[in-house]
């Protein structure tokens, strides 16, 4: 495999790797702003 | 495919009996396996901010790479001796424990990762990257290729090392 094509399989491995990083970590705050929400919600 | 009986093996092992019974050697042992790690992810640190231009820029980055290589290899399986003889000392806690599988997928794709994508990424990035004139090569690996690689290793490790730390507060 040429350099340029295993550049581009490797980047399209990384975008992969980091966009599923980033969805796990933004879901993982959200859940943790819920929890604080939650938290400190008034009693029912 | 289930893993149980590799831990219930692991947990009634002889072993086990050895490592649930002296404390001092497991913290001598667990000492190991944390300076491995600290090894294994600041070697892995050295080559991806090198390639990141960030640090010891005026060395070639293929030294770089080469030497922080062997050093890898020594902690890895450090840290695989000390890790198997701490596991067998709570085998089935670590079973049913999230952050212990987070840390194992983790290190599998940190390992295949480094392995598959960015030493070859690094070793053609430092072979093909100049012409003798100095002039990028037209078939070279593109340098935001080079970077989105290191990158991606930094986040990797981050993560392999904050599961492993979580499994303590879980």
């Amino acid at each position: 495999m040429n350099n340029k094509t295993f550049g581009m399989v490797a980047a399209g491995i990384s975008a992969i790797i980091l966009s599923g990083w980033a969805v796990f970590w933004t879901l993982q705050v959200m859940s943790a702003i819920d929890l604080i929400q939650l938290a400190n919600a008034p009693p029912m | 495919m289930d893993l149980l009986f590799i831990f219930e093996w692991l947990d009634t092992s002889m072993l086990a009996d050895f490592s649930k019974s002296y404390a001092g050697l497991f913290a001598i042992v667990q000492t190991f396996h944390i300076a491995s790690m600290v090894m294994l992810v600041g070697m892995i640190l050295l080559g991806d901010l090198r390639m990141l231009n960030v640090l010891l820029r005026e060395v070639p980055s293929q030294k770089v790479i080469d030497n922080t290589g062997k050093w890898i290899k020594i902690a890895l399986v450090t840290i695989v001796l000390s890790g198997v003889y701490e596991a067998s000392a709570i085998a089935m806690k670590l079973y049913f424990n999230t952050f212990y599988w987070a840390k194992m997928a983790g290190l599998a794709m940190g390992l295949a990762y480094m392995y598959l994508i960015r030493n070859p990424i690094y070793r053609r990035a430092e072979l093909s990257g100049l012409e003798p004139g100095g002039a990028i090569a037209a078939e070279a690996v593109q340098p935001w290729v080079v970077k989105m690689v290191a990158v991606t290793s930094l986040v990797i490790w981050f993560t392999v090392s904050a599961s492993g730390r979580w499994i303590g507060f879980s």
